[in-house]
């Protein structure tokens, strides 16, 4: 028999659990499901609460924590290109970034434990990713002591014989990436951290939040102020063919 | 609406994020400001180039280097994590935890859960299957004590 139940979600431990309670007496518990699963108690049928899954990645997630290489090796197959691709719109120098991504696995690798699913894992990952790439660029700081490049010199160089024209064919694309990334070198590191993560990795405004520790407004500031920048650099790009993405 | 409470409206229309009566008020304002349009056009343009930008693959091997690399020497944490065998009996444990936790069974504070009280009048559907509690748990070669303070000792507030 059906005995009418109130639910409540309860999030716990990367979870979401649904506790359905009796409707005329909310100390019986009758049931506690998660995706996949239902604990009830006997001979009480209560109607199937769907459970939510939170994270596209929790299973896996769940796997490696619990010490699962494979688990932990789909993963890195799932997020490799787009770490390798943020770092290398971060940095510009693509060895550069596949150490930034190497280490980005290995550090979540690591402190796996410590994820608590207060955010996705894709955002855990990527600000990981990004502190990664921060010490980068203040090792390389240190390094070469490159002053900011003159907005002037970039757009200069990236005139209209620099720039691809025609169909997208695999050196068009890998021009074209080049421009942009160094059209975005031309930035702050904040501003471009902020505009790459929108524009070009599609986390939205909260992520973008979550992952750079500035609240919402520095963050929609920061990207709108990259663009208007970015605008007279990026001219000889407009109605370029790209590759695939 | 003055031109420095456009930026984010611009924002927010690229995402297509405006209500009906905000798109109204942003549409009138460009058509009146020449500044704006601009600033809108220059937002909306960039945003699509960056968009469009080609993915870096990684190169031949980085998957393997990455596993490689991970580093194996224990954790002391490791030692104590129980977790690592009871995997899969995780969920299921962390289900009847919640049941304590929510505090639906009745319980002094200072007394600990019989681990067959928790058990005993609960079922787990699984794949269609339905089971007693106990015989779930008890069909893996888990070690009984730490299972039950597993169990016991878990609590929501600091899990696992």
């Amino acid at each position: 028999m059906d005995r009418a139940g109130s639910e409540t979600i309860v999030a716990w431990n990367r979870v979401a659990y649904t506790a359905v309670v009796d409707a005329s007496n909310a100390d019986q518990l009758i049931a506690v499901s998660a995706p996949g699963l239902r604990v009830a108690r006997a001979g009480r049928a209560v109607s199937q609460s769907p459970g939510r899954s939170v994270d596209p990645d929790l299973t896996l997630v769940n796997e490696a924590t619990a010490g699962s290489l494979e688990a932990f090796e789909a993963l890195v197959r799932r997020y490799q290109t787009r770490l390798v691709s943020y770092a290398a719109s971060i940095l510009r120098d693509t060895g550069e970034a596949e150490d930034v991504a190497q280490e980005t696995f290995i550090r979540a690798y690591r402190s796996l434990k410590r994820f608590r699913g207060e955010s996705l894992f894709k955002t855990w990952l990527y600000t990981i990713a990004t502190n990664t790439a921060r010490t980068a660029l203040e090792r390389r700081g240190r390094r070469e002591r490159v002053g900011d490049q003159s907005l002037d010199d970039e757009a200069q160089s990236l005139g209209a014989d620099s720039v691809p024209s025609g169909g997208p064919d695999v050196e068009t694309t890998l021009m074209a990436r080049d421009a942009i990334d160094r059209a975005l070198a031309t930035l702050s590191d904040d501003l471009r951290v902020a505009v790459v993560l929108r524009d070009v990795e599609g986390l939205d405004y909260k992520e973008i939040a979550k992952v750079t520790g500035a609240p919402i407004g520095t963050v929609e500031s920061r990207i709108f102020r990259a663009r208007q920048r970015l605008r007279t650099v990026l001219q000889p790009l407009r109605g370029v063919q790209m590759g695939t993405r | 609406m003055p031109c420095n409470e456009l930026e984010p409206l611009m924002l927010r229309q690229l995402d297509g994020r405006l209500t009906a009566e905000e798109a109204q008020r942003f549409e009138r304002h460009l058509e009146r400001c020449d500044d704006c349009r601009e600033a809108f056009d220059t937002q909306a343009r960039v945003a699509s180039i960056l968009s469009a930008r080609p993915e870096t693959e990684a190169s031949l091997g980085f998957t393997h280097r990455v596993m490689a690399n991970l580093e194996t020497e224990p954790d002391w944490l490791d030692l104590l994590n129980w977790r690592a065998w009871t995997f899969r009996l995780a969920p299921v444990a962390a289900a009847l935890v919640m049941v304590a936790a929510l505090g639906f069974e009745p319980t002094e504070a200072a007394e600990p859960l019989e681990f067959s009280d928790l058990v005993t009048d609960w079922v787990v559907e699984q794949d269609g299957e339905v089971s007693p509690a106990v015989s779930l748990l008890w069909q893996e070669e888990v070690a009984e004590e730490t299972l039950l303070e597993a169990v016991l000792t878990a609590n929501p507030a600091a899990p696992f």
